[in-house]
């Protein structure tokens, strides 16, 4: 089912498309060859390369590596055990991978540029070797040099970080007999003495996480924030065509602009009052030149809503300043669903069209106020004037959900570490965390990882204030809510803590969060909580990731083999580092090659003559169509990621390597063919 | 193309041209060439004259600007007549790192030769092209040049081939090895196999070929059968064993009388090489291996 799904997903890629016509164009060239292919002669020819590369001592730079990694191991500086650990295993997998691609790439890029150059090749090519053989003998051949020092790394990896952590968890051992351990950490400790620091488990993790003000009524759509927590967002499809007003394409984009319609419960918990109340904020220091002692903030008395309108990435297009002139929209305190209306103007409308996705934000203003929205919160209203009336712009279809539109998302504030939960005493928001068709493992005790980041107001440390997170469980299933957990988290450490299999059964359970210490924000991620649902051995985890890197080194061979067979060995180095970066650096410049960058470009430098404007714009569109074209063609190579899963102790998934082993297939074998018509029309004396 | 003739060529061209597809170098023209299987072959021309050119077209090395070739009946170049033969290079293009048995046995896993018949082989081949045990263990780098041709030799006939091309054969060869080699190619024309040689080593080529042609700048200059090439036909030689002075003045009276002018008697002479070997052969008795075995 994997193979046909991935088929189905290939046949749309303009890379499965070109590799087609390589290797139609490769059989064309020699299918006499193809048919004539010899394993004994490809393996003869990869030994010869295996053993060059032995005996020319490459393995020697392996002792180096390894003293590199002990050295930087000792100097690091860790916030607890695990991360030491975690830190270790990133510096091994990041050598292993480093020392096998630089080894790889130079001896692959340089090995037949050589051969022909002191002609060797004459005596293999005269032989009944085809060029395919010769090819794949070499590639072959690196591929087991890399094997062989990731072998040996690998080996060394797992018995250090088995040394490292016996070590640690012995002291850990030390201090809690001694009882030298604060009460915070104390949790964390007995976790690890008694399940080990080397650690492969696997983590389910929630399909969604949201911050409200209550938690969510059973049958009930309806769901609340506080003012000032967080804000809601919906996503819109959005084109130059769908803001374009029927009957009215001359005017251009939304002419009469935009109304932002939102659907709005409100329930105040302080009475409004006729002034507002004016605050002295905390002394803000900003920088230097820009210390403001003593600045005030005025709250509106009143409960009101702001509007925004972020990009597809969540960032900020327009604020709330260029929505409804700045004015916040003042809702009434009373029950009932309350039509909001906030109008976005024709030239701030521009700005948005040639966005894909855009997504709506409304935030509340009034922090003793609790807003409400319903699964049809938002829509977006393209006014005409003649007749005057409105088209209506609904959020997309949700592909998790067909034929229901996205469901609104309530989002924290962004804080440092993820978004953060306010804490307090009274009237504090909770965080809940929606588990869906979840795993839970056969033991009775179901363990959990909370890792949060705190922020304080004060100075105060951990010890001195610890923050205070309450935990229950509410099971979608029976409808059971478990007793209150109360966890003592430390700012940016894994906390560890068992809860019962009853309050998990069925798999569909939220997990309901708040923070009940004043003044203190606890930052939260997706990945912030987590259910332990299995275990595997380390050393099993660590060969998988090691596999990932050699597939990955394999496709570098491919690559170098492949511009090798026509530049000489520098340019063949450079064209393969171009080869397996292009795709990541076109992603890493991101809006910049999106579409519609001309006319941004055109725009910003303040062309005032519509025909150099056009031509700028032209040239730059066409320069990121082309870098994104290129880009569909180049290997991903994030999809090698070898590391991540093993540093925070998860296990490595089996679609890690079928998805490695994809890219290297999709790209390697066209590569592969394209450098056989390559050499079998290279003149090898010349 | 009959497949009777080991090599046939019809105007063979090689032009080699620059960047942009320019003519720059016209390194072979206009090459019509028979080799007949079971002769021994010579190629012979002054450097640059195209010699190494039109092996490295017989080989599928370089590709032909007009014209074609073929080697025993198939397309010169052809990955399947290549089963048929063995080449030595005119330098030792073989890998530095491995040893002298490493080497014969990868270049015969390219023949898919088994392992057994492999490991029979192997030393045989090592034996007939006279590497002692200590150096088939050493690796290439560390070879003289005479030990690298004999191992070069060695892996041109490790698959018993049908054709052997040999560049410069008795390069880097002191006069025993070059014995040795002229032995050996002659042995190889006694098992019926064709030999090519390009050599600019004269003496070398007049002793073993058959037949020769002489390239120059690209085109062939002469071809034919060297004692019919050598001949020069308006001098009469006779030998004859035991005259005596007196015998020999009454033989160039004699010749004076039928009109001959000037007559010359003399002793005639060996050569260089073959005193070499003489003495030196005296001198080690008979621990020197000889190429000719019949089973190579």
């Amino acid at each position: 089912m994997l193979f046909l799904a991935t088929i189905s997903d290939l046949i749309y890629q303009p890379a499965v498309w070109l590799a087609a016509i390589a290797i139609i164009l490769a059989l064309g060239f020699g299918i006499a060859d193809f048919l004539r292919f010899s394993f004994t002669r490809s393996w003869a020819i990869s030994g010869v390369c295996f053993d060059e590369s032995i005996r020319r001592r490459v393995l020697w730079i392996i002792p180096l590596a390894i003293i590199g990694v002990i050295i930087v191991s000792q100097l690091q500086k860790p916030i607890d055990e695990a991360d030491a650990i975690r830190q270790t295993t990133k510096f091994c997998l990041f050598a292993t991978g480093l020392l096998v691609t630089l080894t790889v790439i130079i001896l692959a890029c340089t090995n037949l540029p050589r051969e022909i150059e002191n002609r060797v090749i004459y005596t293999v090519v005269t032989k009944p070797t085809t060029r395919f053989e010769i090819v794949l003998g070499k590639i072959m051949g690196f591929a087991r040099v890399s094997a062989t020092i990731l072998l040996i790394m690998g080996l060394f990896s797992w018995g250090y970080l088995s040394l490292r952590a016996w070590n640690l968890r012995r002291d850990i051992g030390e201090r809690l007999a001694a009882n030298a351990v604060d009460n915070i950490s104390r949790p964390s400790l007995e976790h690890y003495k008694q399940f080990g620091l080397l650690t492969s488990k696997r983590l389910e993790s929630p399909v969604n996480y949201a911050f409200y003000s209550r938690p969510p009524a059973k049958g009930s759509s309806v769901h609340w924030m506080w003012g000032g927590d967080g804000d809601v967002i919906v996503p819109f499809d959005i084109s130059p065509e769908a803001l374009t007003v029927p009957g009215e394409e001359a005017a251009g984009i939304a002419p009469n602009g935009l109304i932002i319609h939102a659907r709005v419960l409100v329930d105040a918990k302080a009475p409004p009052t006729s002034t507002p109340t004016t605050k002295v904020a905390k002394t803000a220091f900003i920088s230097p030149l820009l210390v403001q002692p003593n600045s005030t903030t005025t709250e509106p008395a009143i409960p009101a809503v702001s509007f925004s309108i972020l990009d597809q990435f969540q960032n900020l297009v327009l604020g709330a300043d260029k929505i409804n002139n700045g004015k916040p929209v003042t809702l009434r305190n009373s029950p009932g669903v309350q039509d909001v209306y906030a109008f976005i103007p024709a030239s701030n409308a521009a700005l948005i069209a040639s966005k894909r996705r855009i997504f709506i934000s409304m935030s509340g203003g009034l922090k003793a106020a609790e807003t409400g929205v319903d699964d049809h919160a938002f829509e977006i209203l393209l006014p005409s004037k003649a007749p005057p009336k409105a088209t209506v712009i609904s959020p997309p279809d949700d592909p998790q959900n067909p034929g229901h539109p996205f469901a609104p998302i309530f989002r924290g504030r962004q804080g440092t570490y993820g978004q953060q939960l306010r804490g307090g005493t009274t009237n504090v928001p909770f965080a809940v965390f929606a588990f869906r068709g979840t795993s839970a493992g056969n033991s009775e005790d179901i363990p959990v990882e909370l890792r949060v980041g705190v922020e304080r107001t004060g100075i105060d440390s951990d010890e001195e204030s610890p923050t205070k997170l309450e935990l229950s469980i509410l099971n979608q299933t029976t409808g059971a809510q478990s007793a209150p957990i109360i966890i003592l988290p430390e700012n940016g450490r894994t906390s560890y803590f068992n809860v019962p299999r009853a309050d998990v059964q069925g798999g569909n359970f939220d997990v309901l969060m708040r923070c009940l210490t004043d003044e203190q924000w606890v930052g939260l991620k997706s990945d912030s909580l987590s259910i332990v649902s299995g275990q595997e051995p380390f050393a099993w985890n660590l060969l998988k990731s090691l596999v990932v890197i050699w597939l990955m080194s394999v496709l570098v061979v491919i690559i170098a083999i492949f511009s090798s067979t026509f530049l000489s060995w520098p340019i063949a180095l450079v064209l393969t580092v171009v080869i397996l970066l292009g795709h990541w650096g076109v992603q890493e410049l991101g809006d910049s090659t999106a579409p519609g960058v001309g006319n941004m470009v055109a725009n910003d430098l303040g062309f005032r003559d519509p025909a150099k404007a056009k031509v700028v714009s032209s040239s730059v569109e066409a320069l990121s169509t082309m870098l994104r074209n290129v880009s569909d063609v180049l290997p991903d190579i994030g999809q090698y990621s070898a590391s991540d899963e093993i540093e925070r102790g998860m296990i490595v998934p089996m679609e890690r390597l079928w998805e490695a082993l994809k890219v290297t297939g999709l790209f390697g074998i066209p590569m592969i063919a394209l450098a056989y018509v390559f050499l079998k029309n290279k003149e090898v004396a010349p | 193309m009959a497949s009777s003739e080991a090599v046939e060529t019809r105007n063979l061209t090689k032009i080699y041209r620059d960047f942009w597809g320019r003519d720059k170098v016209r390194a072979l023209d206009d090459l019509n060439l028979t080799i007949h299987r079971g002769e021994v072959f010579g190629l012979l021309g002054p450097n640059g004259s195209g010699k190494s050119t039109t092996i490295k077209l017989l080989l599928g090395l370089i590709f032909a600007s007009r014209g074609s070739a073929s080697v025993l009946g198939a397309p010169a170049g052809s990955t399947q007549i290549n089963e048929k033969i063995g080449f030595l290079p005119e330098e030792s293009y073989l890998y530095r790192f491995l040893n002298g048995e490493e080497i014969l046995k990868f270049y015969g896993r390219l023949f898919k030769i088994p392992r057994k018949e492999l490991n029979r082989r192997v030393p045989e081949l090592l034996d007939i092209v006279g590497l002692d045990a200590k150096a088939r263990k050493r690796k290439l780098r560390e070879y003289s040049k005479g030990m690298a041709r004999r191992i070069g030799l060695a892996q041109a006939l490790i698959n018993n081939p049908e054709i052997i091309l040999l560049d410069e054969p008795t390069t880097g060869l002191d006069p025993i090895g070059t014995r040795e080699m002229k032995d050996l190619i002659i042995s190889l024309k006694e098992q019926g196999k064709t030999v090519l040689l390009c050599s600019h080593l004269l003496a070398d080529v007049q002793d073993v070929c058959d037949r020769i042609t002489i390239l120059f700048r690209g085109k062939m200059q002469t071809i034919g059968q060297v004692k019919d090439l050598l001949q020069v036909k308006d001098i009469t030689q006779i030998q004859a064993r035991g005259l005596t002075p007196p015998q020999i003045i009454e033989l160039k009276q004699y010749l004076t009388t039928m009109g001959i002018a000037e007559p010359t008697v003399t002793h005639p002479t060996t050569t260089l090489e073959d005193l070499f070997v003489r003495i030196v052969r005296d001198n080690t008795g008979n621990g020197q291996t000889s190429y000719t075995s019949s089973d190579t």
